[in-house]
């Protein structure tokens, strides 16, 4: 019995933990730009320990708000209710841009549309439009691809061209940009919408929209372009203060940015 | 009497070895017990606290007036039906009709764009040349933008430019564009005869068809304002009294903040608190008085729309050339007098909306079980309604049991009593194996191989035209993968139950002559037929839990099946119960209404399974002794 | 009521030409049915195989590609060279590559998150998860069965307790991912060693001197215990059902030999029924990993993540009870949950087929092989069930 107890104290010994970098939310931003970052940051002999979960921007809210993270991705400005939880906490979410992104919308190449414009993106989003023939192409039933509900993408998107009007009930929901630009790129009818970073497939055409095409140099002009965030509360420190300048000013973060598709800030 | 032999051990706590020995194991059943308990305990506690919480956002609903709102948008969509149908015809005729028209048209405006896009320095160069008028600098500009005109004509091909292929067919005409883009400046801008002239054709000839469409069109933008401008006001009111929730805690949470603070900051964070107030009731009366206001304009929104449409549609020309646009003006013509009369419904509903009226705690329940919309994250309100998802559920159970339970009676009867003796031994731990795959594979091999092949497959010419697969991801695929893992469960089963069948049963009707199959289907079948049942049922209880297929594979589309397509329903997307869980579980806070609704969903399918396994249990009692 | 080609006249006569092409067709067709279950399944396991095996074997010594079960999940970088040629590299690599080589010409790189390395972490993952549910769940299921079968009074509440246990073995995975969520995961009961309280989450946090930490209720998040506890519930029913259909089928004339010969309950249950059961409680162990390896659905929202740089233990801060606290509430990789990101959440990009098929087929053969022990177990364990 004595020695059990001894063998417990011996078992009870430090306690020091080191800090660790969580990064949670977006999939926007989290299935390519911060695990590239990340990858960067650490060949340029950094020493710190990540973790990176992407589930979608909602997230980034609910883990700082847990304390789960210490870095919120995300690819929509914060809600209102969600700041409410932090001020009500008497804490300060801070706003970091990350870069910028455009959404591009996106057709089977097989689909002669080339141009669309907002009022068109909303009726086929809401449902009022339900075939290709409606906005001048082929005879066919429109198949809808979206985000999913967590996702950041999902709610801008509605913000920037759905007048803020809810998905029609017909739309698909997919887990994340990669899926739907499978999906697009396999069903002629399809159209779905997805960062700049994914329009770039086989079989996918990124089209214009009120005939401006999604290309970086228009980001200003091309009306479904949005900024990227990061998210903290209260001022960052330390580790995550050193992470957040590298990645949003240094040169080698910006060719990051830049090679998976998104527009560093200037 | 046994005690007798026994030696006494010593005692702690008034309990000997064999007392400890015992209580250990008691423990150890106790801790399952209570565990499995617990698991109806949490999945019961949180799936109830949904309907209070719920009933909490139906009343928010009411009072902030968006379900006045509600009705409008509902008048919409159904108006919404009749537009898209119209254009669908519209354009549909216009094909038919003017086909090469329309190609002149938009192939021009194609080029054009090409035009602009590539050549925008060199027509700013230009212009500006002209508008300094410096002869020599006209030229030079003249003949760069010629050169890239004749580059760009060279180089551009007809099927990227006549993207619908219009002009396939019209070589000549192809070629008039061409030429005419050669000539093209970009300051005068000026449109080729031909291609004014094809316009010209085309507006005319589909002049009285483009009046009526225009009108149907233009019917309801009165109501459609009425919409918008309605759905900010009522958003925001409903966003008002949410944040008025936290006012107290933020008041407080700022005047602590202010103790830390000193001078202007202080007096600052002070002011600020301020001008929080704090009531005990969200004022909906006075805010939501813009919306009792417009009733009357709503009555009028929507009369307006009655009239116009009506005209619209009895304008609709009758003598059309395209076999589709009349097949939809018929249709038009068949649903008008159904919509107006769910308008007239809804307008009455609508004008009887009163912000302070009663939410009954009954409709909590039963918009969820009854309601067949699910949506969540909206920006306007969100909505739980569980029939889409049952319902997809429900489908791609039938379609994999569909395939499922012939095959496997099939199989089980086959290896049970028709089998050699190695047969036996070498299909029936095959089968078994298959029960070991785990779904997550399965749902694999359909989202990378199944789902392309079904996809070409079902473009061969006998398939009828309704059950060609559009979507990759759909119910028949997702099916199709449940009805192989409920194989193993339902020939398992049905094997047993076809063992548990006397020998002498088969003898005798062999014995009569009888033959094998005869002794099978007369005798032994309808013996076994309580087990067999029990087993489709078993089957169905591992079909309709199956998560990792339906989430990868059936296409998470949330809406009810498109009943108008018949058994086309089949190879549309769906969104399935443990689906919706495993999809929205990670992104919810714990707590909240969302969060809530997922486990009520996961409480209806904890039944459906539970009362599955009962009634097998029951079947096999109730009927195996008859 | 039989068929009418049985005559009073000739009961023996031989079945009609036509009855016997309709047999022969009937039963040609059920023989149809049960191999095509067989196709179907060779098709699914032999695609992936087909695929999958090239990725873990090699062409020279040891033939088995070491690296894609000792590496960790990275992102795979593919680019093309001045001569044009495709390269595709994992993420550690392309930084030594870049580092020895920074004049190299690299066009149209391209980068896929979690598609590069090899399958560490998730291997790891898996099988740590099942080394939790498996300790936990045989611990309470074995003994909670020797109580049922061997202690327990016998009577309605037993046999109602049974009935419970034995619907709960239908009930769906998904299902038990939720209740894991509430319990394991959300609800504060549960304790860690930390010497950072989360004071918002946490019921109340006990300081344990001498040490600068404490001992706090605050739940145990996504984890390695929350996820294995999940699973471990999830696999109690069956193994309690299994257990104790092979105490059952110990004859009672052993035990009551042995009590008669003076043995104590405890001594009785040691001597005389557990050797004879221990195979088939062997078996429900078996079938019980087979049961939660495969699944994928409860560990979804109680422990697994797409990416992480760490193994558990590597990961892990502090020392003593601390360091295991910290390693057991340490969210994980794992193989069923990786299948789904690398082909639910990335495009379908032939750079990432490698991936794919490598990591479904190592998962496939490792649940297929305790699937395979446990038919094998079973069947010989029946065989030697004759007393």
């Amino acid at each position: 019995m004595k020695y059990t107890a001894l063998a417990l104290g011996a078992l009870i010994t430090g306690a020091t933990f080191a800090e660790k970098l969580v990064i949670k939310g977006s999939d926007t931003l989290g299935a390519k730009m911060v695990p590239q970052l990340k990858d960067a940051y650490l060949a340029a002999g950094n020493k710190t320990d990540f973790e990176i979960a992407a589930e979608g921007s909602s997230q980034a809210f609910t883990a700082l708000e847990a304390g789960t993270a210490q870095i919120g991705m995300s690819s929509r400005d914060v809600k209102e209710t969600e700041k409410n939880k932090f001020i009500a906490k008497g804490e300060k979410l801070v706003e970091h841009v990350a870069g910028w992104d455009m959404i591009a919308i996106v057709t089977n190449d097989k689909n002669g549309i080339r141009n669309l414009t907002l009022k068109q993106i909303e009726g086929i989003f809401t449902g009022d439009i339900k075939n290709w023939s409606e906005v001048g192409g082929k005879d066919g039933e429109i198949s809808i691809y979206t985000r999913n509900t967590a996702s950041g993408t999902y709610k801008t998107f509605q913000k920037l061209a759905m007048a803020k009007r809810d998905y029609g009930q017909k739309t698909q929901k997919l887990a994340g940009n990669e899926q739907i630009a499978t999906e697009v790129a396999g069903n002629v009818n399809g159209i779905g919408y997805v960062g700049l970073a994914y329009a770039d497939k086989d079989g996918l055409r990124g089209i214009k929209v009120e005939g401006v095409s999604p290309k970086p140099k228009k980001k200003a002009e091309y009306p479904l372009s949005r900024k990227l965030y990061y998210y903290t509360v209260g001022e960052p420190t330390g580790e995550t203060k050193k992470f957040l300048d590298w990645a949003i000013k240094s040169d080698d973060a910006k060719k990051v940015i830049e090679k998976v598709g998104f527009i560093p800030v200037d | 009497m046994v005690k007798h032999f026994q030696r006494r051990g010593r005692k702690f706590f008034g309990l000997d070895k064999q007392g400890w020995i015992k209580g250990f194991f008691g423990s150890n059943a106790g801790i399952s017990i209570v565990v499995l308990f617990l698991i109806c305990f949490f999945l019961v506690v949180e799936a109830f606290r949904f309907f209070p919480a719920h009933h909490e956002g139906l009343k928010v609903y009411r009072k902030s007036g968006q379900e006045f709102v509600g009705h409008i948008m509902e008048q919409v969509d159904g108006y919404q039906e009749f537009v898209s149908f119209t254009n669908q015809a519209y354009f549909s005729e216009y094909d038919e009709r003017f086909g090469k028209e329309r190609g002149i048209k938009d192939s021009w405006e194609a080029l054009l764009g090409e035009i602009e896009d590539g050549g925008e320095d060199l027509a700013e160069a230009l212009e500006d040349a002209r508008d300094e008028e410096d002869e020599a600098a006209i030229a030079e500009a003249e003949s760069d933008y010629h050169a890239f005109l004749v580059d760009l004509t060279s180089e551009v091909e007809q099927e990227s430019i006549d993207s619908f292929g219009r002009l396939k067919n019209q070589p000549e005409v192809w070629a008039a564009l061409l030429e005419a883009a050669l000539t093209y400046d970009p300051v005068e801008e000026e449109i080729p005869a031909f291609v004014a002239e094809a316009v010209r054709l085309q507006s005319e000839g589909m002049r009285s068809f483009a009046q009526a469409k225009d009108d149907i069109a233009s019917a309801g933008t009165g109501l459609k304002d009425l919409r918008s401008k309605l759905t900010t006001i009522t958003s925001q009111i409903a966003k008002d009294a949410e944040n008025e929730k936290s006012n107290e805690a933020r008041k407080f949470a700022i005047l602590e903040g202010a103790e830390k603070l000193e001078g202007k900051e202080k007096e600052e964070a002070l002011a600020e608190a301020q001008l929080i107030i704090i009531r005990d009731e969200f004022p909906y009366g006075e805010r939501v008085k813009p919306l009792s206001d417009s009733k009357e304009n709503h009555q009028e929104a929507v009369k307006t729309l009655r009239e116009k449409l009506t005209r619209g549609i009895a304008n609709l020309p009758g003598d059309l050339s395209s076999a589709k646009a009349s097949e939809l003006v018929e249709e038009i013509k068949k649903g008008r007098d159904r919509y107006l009369k769910n308008l007239d419904r809804s307008l009455r509903q609508a004008s009887e909306w009163e912000s302070d009226e009663r939410v009954d705690f009954g409709e909590s329940i039963a918009k969820f079980f009854f309601g067949n919309k699910w949506i969540t994250n909206s920006s306007w309100t969100d909505v739980y309604g569980l029939l889409p998802l049952l319902t997809g559920s429900v489908l791609i159970s039938c379609i994999a049991l569909f395939f499922a339970v012939p095959i496997s009676i099939g199989a089980a009867i086959y290896v049970n009593r028709l089998a050699t003796q190695r047969e036996q031994t070498l299909i029936k731990p095959s089968i078994e194996m298959i029960q070991a795959i785990p779904s997550i594979v399965l749902g694999f091999f359909g989202i990378m191989i199944l789902g392309e092949h079904l996809q070409q497959w079902s473009q061969a010419s006998w398939v009828p035209e309704f059950l060609q697969i559009k979507d990759r991801l759909n119910a028949f695929n997702a099916g199709l993968l449940l009805a192989l893992m409920a194989v193993p469960t339902i020939f398992t089963l049905c094997e047993d139950a076809l063992n548990n069948v006397p020998k002498s049963y088969s003898e005798a009707s062999l014995a009569l002559g009888a033959s094998k199959l005869q002794t099978v289907v007369r005798v032994i079948v309808p013996t076994a037929i309580s087990g067999i049942l029990a087993a489709v049922l078993l089957g169905l209880g591992r079909v309709i839990g199956e998560t990792m297929v339906v989430l990868l594979v059936a296409g998470n589309r949330i809406s009810m099946p498109d009943w108008g397509t018949g058994l086309g329903i089949m190879v549309q997307p769906t969104h399935t119960m443990t689906g919706i869980i495993a999809q929205e579980m990670p992104e919810v806070g714990p707590g909240t209404l969302h969060y809530r609704a997922l486990f009520l969903v996961g409480l209806v399918l904890f039944s459906i399974s539970l009362s599955i396994n009962i009634a097998a249990q029951k079947i096999i009692k109730r009927l195996g002794h008859a | 009521m039989l068929d009418s080609t049985v005559t009073p006249s000739n009961p023996f006569r031989a079945a009609s030409r036509k009855q016997r092409i309709k047999d022969g067709a009937s039963i040609g067709l059920l023989a149809t049915f049960t191999y095509f279950i067989l196709v179907c399944a060779v098709i699914i396991i032999g695609k992936i195989t087909l695929d999958g095996l090239p990725v873990i074997l090699k062409a020279e010594a040891p033939f088995i590609n070491t690296e894609f079960f000792t590496k960790k999940t990275m992102t795979l970088n593919q680019f093309y060279t001045a001569e044009g040629e495709m390269v595709r590299m994992d993420n550690d690599d392309f930084i030594d590559f870049q580092e020895s080589n920074p004049d190299a010409v690299i066009r149209e790189h391209k980068t896929f998150s979690y598609a590069g390395g090899g399958i560490l972490g998730p291997l790891v993952g898996t099988m740590m998860l099942v080394m939790v549910c498996m300790t936990a769940a045989l611990f309470v299921g074995i003994s909670a069965s020797i109580y049922l079968n061997e202690y327990a009074k016998k009577g309605k509440v037993l046999n109602a307790i049974r009935l419970s246990i034995m619907n709960l073995a239908g009930v769906p995975s998904i299902v038990y991912g939720l209740f894991g969520a509430a319990f394991f995961v959300h609800s504060p009961f549960f304790p860690v060693f930390t010497n950072a309280p989360d004071w918002e989450k946490s019921l109340f946090a006990m300081p344990l001197w001498p040490t600068d930490g404490y001992l706090s209720f605050q739940g145990w998040g996504e984890s390695l215990l929350a996820g294995g506890l999940t699973l471990a519930v999830m696999a109690l029913p069956v193994i309690i059902a299994s257990c104790e259909e092979s105490l059952k089928a110990v004859p009672k004339g052993f035990r009551e030999a042995s009590l008669a010969l003076g043995a104590t309950k405890w001594q009785m249950i040691r001597t005389a029924v557990l050797p004879y059961a221990t195979p088939g409680i062997l078996t429900a162990s078996v079938l019980g990993i087979t049961r939660v390896a495969g699944e994928t659905a409860p560990i979804m929202f109680t422990a697994a993540v797409a990416g992480k740089d760490k193994l558990p233990w590597e990961d892990a801060q502090g020392t003593g009870l601390y360091w295991l606290s910290d390693m057991m509430t340490q969210s994980v990789q794992a193989l069923p949950y990786h299948i789904y990101v690398v082909t639910g959440k990335l495009p379908d990009d032939p750079a990432l087929k490698d991936m794919q098929y490598g990591s479904v087929f190592v998962f496939l053969l490792l649940v297929i092989s305790f699937a395979m022990v446990s038919v094998f177990l079973r069947a010989s364990y029946r065989k030697k069930l004759k007393w």
